[in-house]
């Protein structure tokens, strides 16, 4: 390894904690990776706090609209003097003192001006904010390129987490077990594909075993027919959340615009279609949760964006480590009942 | 000018979420938000925890804030806790962290406090509606429950303050909601604490097998031995150096490797790693929390959220039981059962290392005696005989023994069982 790549003594005791946990050489690989974040909202401003702290190598933060008051309300890198700037602009500057090693940068271009080739200079592109047909066009894009795709979204105490690595492999040691790990599939996604053994303490050996996981495209996961084949008790049990993100893009697809609280029955309708569509029972939608959802679109909440920017921010931060089992693929988060449940669909 | 009038449409979003109609909120309810910015909010912690929760807290419409911490700001902090910058380590991180978030969101008042928990009193706490920990110790979060609960007067509803307190390890975390006196506390938790990662003696002393158990060797065996007079201080390099050599040359002794600086601090200093997105999720939960305590717009959390990054995402959620004879919110004492051949001094080891009761230094006490007293020194002098007495001669079967400690605000009641 060249010396301007090797860890720094004064990094080391920066990031002393986080090394402690997932070891140098991940530490050293997300010091490397150029990461895209597109539109600077509450959940983009989380992200960012979280994986520029870590120590990544650069971020453009990519938006073309200006600040506004609402901004204002859950988006922390901004103060009252910049309503009227650009919002990437406005918070770039303070998104890069808060770690002067990572290079930020600030794009004002509009997303849908980008091409392909735009998105292969970056080794993660995380998409929040954006309609169905955007978000499909960028992680083609992506694939095209063998780049890691991350999409999020909020909607007042709701949001959702999707993601499309391709291909990913993570490492991992643990003690031996009773019975050694065996090469081959665990899931319909993932498999064991190594598995080294070594020297522990005593007489137990540790085993250093490599998974692969295996992703599909968006446009391919909105088509899955996985939760039609659950058992109807654990129909029953599936998020609201999910069919109604799905409802509001097919609401957006249509009419261009967010859907608001006076479009109760079309978008009830849409929410009830979607959950059709997933193989789900309608009887997991109710008025009040349509009505709680709908009242929502446009509205960041804080604590809701932290949650959801904490856990997109730690999985980006885990495929770059190479450590950690990654999200496969669909998390829904429900502030309503404080859960978060994943669906691989 | 107030928060509101500054800025008429920052907090649109919040107000939106409040007066949406629901079974928790029957009319249109625009007094929600005004009860929000009235209310004082207390933070305990400024450090990872903390530096999130005042964020977050600032952004969803609470306008006084108070927080207390008694800490300075060290460089390896500064990879999560974002209020602080380089120039900025050694400064106490209550007041940095208030003056940060004041600048960046207006309207919005933080009155720090640069000390311990327990310098302020019930008349301080009683001021607050509801209080948030981000703490990082076992002991100050005993603390503070046992005074919340202390503080509740069944003729006040005011007296209840609503406990939200948050942890977090690695990738793990957790937040809980506690009522004091209603729901179960911290003190009922008690033993879900795993056990404090300690070495046998003999391993260390004669088999050692780990790099841990060569530094712990150097640092409670030889380091005591070379310099009887002299306390280590971990947050010494010199000491940590001396630490780390004296480690090594043992573990090439038995062929064992892995012995690093890096180890020693951590096994000297018992660090725990942290990170910027487990303190993110898990301050946000405990926020989410306070936002619905303070304004009724939701159901709050029942009362125990378990986070875990380690494996993707995982979350697990469940009503944690009051319990009956919890020595701090219970109404009955607690069995202890012991066996016939126990000395007084058995017994207080045994106490010190009871998963639900670890009590450091115990102080005992019967109704009609004092069976062994820590301090004064005169008063322990005279109890000390005692201790290699068998507990059937001191204590009659079902006799209550009260227990106290100088860290907690409250004694243990046990009945002594044989």
């Amino acid at each position: 390894m060249t010396d301007d790549k090797k860890i720094s003594a004064d990094e080391i005791a920066l990031y002393d904690r986080q090394i402690r946990l997932w070891g140098i050489a991940a530490q050293t690989r997300m010091r490397e990776a150029n990461v895209l974040l597109i539109t600077a909202g509450a959940l983009s401003n989380e992200i960012a706090k979280n994986i520029v702290l870590a120590g990544i190598g650069s971020l453009t933060v990519l938006d073309s609209a200006t600040v506004t008051p609402p901004d204002l309300g859950a988006q922390f890198f901004l103060e009252e003097s910049d309503v009227g700037k650009n919002r990437a602009e406005a918070a770039v500057p303070r998104i890069q003192k808060l770690n002067t090693r990572v290079i930020v940068t600030a794009d004002t271009s509009d997303i849908t001006t980008k091409d392909a080739e735009y998105f292969s200079k970056f080794d993660i592109v995380v998409a929040t904010e954006l309609a169905a047909s955007e978000l499909i066009t960028i992680n083609e894009a992506c694939r095209k390129y063998s780049k890691c795709f991350y999409a999020g979204g909020m909607s007042g105490l709701y949001g959702y987490i999707f993601v499309d690595l391709i291909e990913h492999s993570f490492s991992f040691e643990r003690d031996q077990s009773n019975s050694a790990t065996k090469l081959g599939p665990e899931t319909s996604t993932r498999s064991v594909v190594d598995v080294k053994l070594k020297k522990g303490d005593g007489k137990l050996l540790k085993e250093v075993v490599t998974k692969k996981e295996v992703y599909k495209p968006l446009a391919e996961s909105l088509k899955s027919d996985s939760l039609s084949k659950l058992r109807a008790r654990s129909q029953l049990k599936v998020s609201p959340v999910l069919p109604a993100f799905r409802a509001l893009w097919d609401f957006q697809s249509t009419t261009s615009r967010l859907p608001s609280p006076e479009d109760f029955s079309t978008f009830e309708e849409l929410v009830h279609n979607n959950t059709r569509d997933l193989g789900l029972p309608v009887g997991i939608i109710t008025p009040q949760f349509v009505k709680s959802f709908l009242s929502g679109v446009g509205a960041e909440i804080s604590p809701v964006a932290a949650i959801i920017g904490g856990a997109m921010a730690q999985d980006i931060l885990n495929v770059l480590g190479q450590r950690q089992q990654p999200i496969q693929n669909w998390v829904v988060y429900d502030c309503d009942t404080s859960t978060a449940p994943i669906y691989t669909l | 000018m107030t928060a509101m009038e500054s800025s008429p449409t920052r907090k649109v979003a919040l107000k939106r979420i409040l007066s949406r109609p629901g079974p928790f909120v029957d009319e249109l309810n625009p007094e929600a938000y005004e009860f929000l910015s009235n209310m004082k909010i207390l933070v305990i912690g400024a450090g990872g925890l903390g530096c999130e929760i005042l964020k977050n807290l600032a952004l969803s419409g609470f306008t006084d804030i108070h927080v207390i911490d008694m800490d300075t700001i060290d460089i390896s902090n500064l990879n999560r806790q974002f209020l602080f910058r380089p120039s900025d380590v050694g400064k106490p991180k209550a007041l940095v962290a208030a003056e940060f978030v004041m600048k960046r969101v207006k309207g919005v008042t933080i009155t720090p406090y640069y000390g311990k928990i327990q310098d302020k009193d019930e008349s301080y706490y009683s001021q607050f509606g509801i209080v948030v920990c981000g703490l990082d110790s076992v002991e100050a979060r005993r603390w503070i429950n046992a005074t919340l609960v202390d503080m509740v007067d069944a003729e006040n509803p005011e007296s209840l303050k609503p406990l939200i307190d948050g942890g977090t390890e690695g990738f793990k975390g957790q937040a809980r909601v506690i009522l004091p006196t209603l729901t179960s506390c911290y003190e009922c938790s008690l033993d879900m604490l795993g056990t404090q990662q300690t070495f046998p003696i003999c391993t260390i002393a004669n088999t050692p097998r780990l790099p841990e158990h060569c530094i712990e060797w150097a640092l409670a065996l030889e380091w005591p031995k070379r310099f009887p007079d002299k306390k280590i201080d971990n947050d010494n390099p010199d000491h940590i150096q001396w630490l780390f050599e004296t480690a090594i040359a043992r573990a090439s002794e038995f062929s064992i490797d892995g012995v690093t600086y890096s180890l020693t601090q951590g096994v000297a200093k018992n660090i725990i790693p942290a990170i910027a997105s487990t303190n993110a999720i898990v301050a946000a939960s405990c926020c989410s929390e306070a936002l619905k305590i303070a304004t009724s717009c939701n159901p709050y959390l029942n009362n125990y959220m378990m986070y875990s990054g380690n494996d993707s995402v995982y979350t697990y959620t469940f009503e944690h039981q009051k319990k009956e004879d919890c020595p701090v919110c219970g109404v009955v004492a607690s069995d202890f059962w012991i066996e016939q051949d126990w000395t007084l001094g058995l017994l207080m080891e045994k106490l010190t290392t009871t998963q639900a009761v670890r009590i450091k230094s115990p102080s005992l006490r019967t109704a009609e005696k004092n069976l062994y007293l820590q301090s004064p020194p005169q008063l322990e002098e005279a109890t000390r005989p005692n201790l290699s007495k068998l507990v059937t001669d001191l204590v009659k079967t079902g006799e209550e023994v009260s227990v106290t400690d100088p860290a907690l605000p409250f004694s243990i009641k046990l009945r002594i069982r044989y």
